[in-house]
């Protein structure tokens, strides 16, 4: 079996799982809808335009929901030992890893969608007239977030204190991620042009390739007795 | 063993209590001296500044000192531990039990 | 006895290290000229700058011998990658201690999210992780891997964090009063500085090998009392 014919394998288990359950999945969407009612609650009528607070509001959606989501990714297979089975196979840890971001960024990118739609319908937001620089803005954001949050959800799930432990870790290095995302969703909600946000666009895919690199290379030891 | 290492932290809290000393009793004179034509000193004298400073010293050199602490009382503990090693050793496995 | 099972090096670098730094607590008290500016308060300089580098230079020890730990698997570099990472955490709080008391003077305030300070912050968390991770894991040995994986992730997205800060501060100018250097600044004000690097430094290094001396005989310790 090729590389990225066992990276589909794992994308293909991890989504069925997903189908059958719904656990991850509803809880993130409960989450997004949820929190908007309670934005719309938080953000004082009539002296602030949702419009201009509407970018950190998107992110710190997608970085909240994302934990919850991600953060359970190892739970329901380390529960019935199903995760040893995985890594019984001969199965390189990186494709594991990568088949895992693959499915977890899938997760997330329906979150957005729906985030999207929810900030749309809950406080009118006007995403503007560049929805490509958008969708890449917020995609290789989220692609960033998925490898840091997949490989430390490794780590957290196996720890006493489970996933409350994966924000402390993963937080400070969302830093890049948040300021350059959000200033480049900003700019685009206020409708400035593309090539304002192209150089915060390559950062993000920068943050991106460095997470993912870092990931393949370091879950090995993560997930491996010994 | 922990004797020599009360000793250490014991020669390390006698020198910071002795700057201490030197610089509330023979030292003050020139720092008043100097804060008198500081321009930022508004209060004109020993204020916020010089209480600032001081209070940034005594932390850094507060933190570094539970660190030796923390670190000693480790050592003790471990000394501690190693002592019954030893002692179950000489009196065989049967011994110490 | 003490010296032969916790190393001969690092009691005596660290009892060198607080000679000079309590050599350098006198400059700074009863020596150095004041800084024209900002008075007194620019003494807060001569134990912050040392501590920052300290705080840095720790975690590079850290970065550096969790990567050798993941990849020899040698124990050693598991000891000195704890004691970096303690010693560091408590030259980050000096540094995130010190910079307001000198910030509130000299600012007018005791916190702005100015670059360098934004990134000790953040780096004292990655620390706090560090520490935790190891604690709460099911194992010492896989606690041993998980804090060496977030030490490695850590280093490497430092370089980002720093990136990252200081192109956001440059959309929020700060209320700077006075430069940080000089470029004039008397030759006394450089010598204590400089003696601060070498004070700081050296009781770091002794501390961090008599900490991760400790650690290699609790580590001894720990696999006899699992296996006599």
């Amino acid at each position: 079996m090729s590389y990225f014919a066992m990276i589909w394998e794992i994308v293909r288990k991890d989504l069925l799982i997903e189908f059958r359950t719904r656990q991850r999945i509803v809880v993130m969407g409960a989450f997004a809808v949820l929190i908007g009612i309670l934005f719309s609650f938080a953000i004082p009528p009539g002296t602030i335009r949702p419009q201009d607070i509407a970018a950190g509001l998107v992110w710190m959606t997608l970085v909240f929901a994302g934990i919850l989501g991600v953060g359970r990714t190892f739970q329901l297979e380390a529960e019935d030992g199903a995760f040893q089975g995985l890594l019984l196979t001969p199965v390189p840890r990186d494709a594991v890893y990568l088949g895992k971001v693959v499915s977890n960024f899938l997760l997330v990118a329906v979150l957005v969608a729906l985030i999207l739609v929810v900030f749309g319908a809950f406080f009118q937001v006007d995403y503007g007239d560049h929805p490509i620089a958008l969708l890449l803005t917020l995609g290789f954001g989220a692609l960033g977030f998925v490898g840091l949050a997949t490989l430390f959800g490794a780590i957290t799930s196996g720890t006493r204190l489970g996933e409350t432990l994966l924000p402390v870790l993963l937080f400070p290095l969302l830093t890049p991620m948040i300021i350059f995302g959000v200033s480049a969703t900003n700019r685009l909600l206020a409708g400035r042009p593309v090539a304002e946000v192209s150089g915060n666009i390559r950062v993000l895919a920068a943050f991106a390739l460095i997470a993912l690199a870092s990931g393949a290379l370091l879950f090995k030891t993560v997930v491996d007795d010994a | 063993m922990s004797r020599r290492g009360g000793g250490f932290a014991g020669v390390f809290a006698l020198g910071i209590a002795l700057v201490a000393l030197l610089g509330f009793g023979g030292g003050v004179e020139p720092l008043l001296a100097q804060a008198a034509d500081d321009p930022l000193g508004r209060s004109g004298g020993l204020g916020r500044p010089y209480l600032f400073v001081f209070l940034a010293y005594a932390i850094g050199w507060l933190l570094i000192f539970g660190w030796v602490i923390s670190i000693f009382r480790r050592l003790r503990g471990v000394e501690a531990r190693m002592a019954s090693v030893e002692a179950e050793h000489e009196g065989g496995p049967d011994a110490a039990r | 006895m003490t010296t032969t099972r916790t190393g001969f090096w690092g009691p005596l670098l660290a009892v060198a290290g607080v000679g000079l730094a309590l050599f350098q607590l006198w400059l700074v008290w009863f020596w150095v000229p004041t800084e024209a500016v900002q008075g007194i308060i620019q003494r807060i300089y001569y134990i912050h700058v040392p501590s920052a580098w300290v705080a840095f230079f720790a975690f590079g020890i850290v970065a550096l011998a969790s990567i050798v730990y993941l990849w020899l698997g040698d124990d050693r570099a598991d000891h000195l990658a704890v004691a970096a990472a303690e010693g560091g955490i408590i030259f980050t709080t000096i540094v995130l201690t010190t910079g307001p008391l000198w910030g509130k003077v000299a600012w007018g305030t005791y916190w702005t999210w100015e670059a360098r300070l934004t990134l000790t912050l953040l780096l004292w968390f990655i620390y706090l992780g560090y520490f935790m991770v190891r604690n709460a894991a099911p194992t010492p040995e896989k606690g041993r891997r998980w804090a060496a994986v977030v030490g490695i992730a850590g280093a490497v997205n430092i370089p980002l964090i720093h990136m990252s800060v200081y192109w956001f501060r440059s959309l929020h100018p700060l209320p700077v009063v006075a430069k940080p250097e000089g470029p004039t600044a008397p030759p006394e004000m450089v010598q204590t500085l400089l003696l601060g690097f070498l004070a700081f430094t050296l009781l770091f290094l002794g501390l961090m090998m008599l900490r991760a001396g400790v650690h290699r005989i609790e580590h001894r310790l720990r696999l006899r009392e699992v296996a006599p």
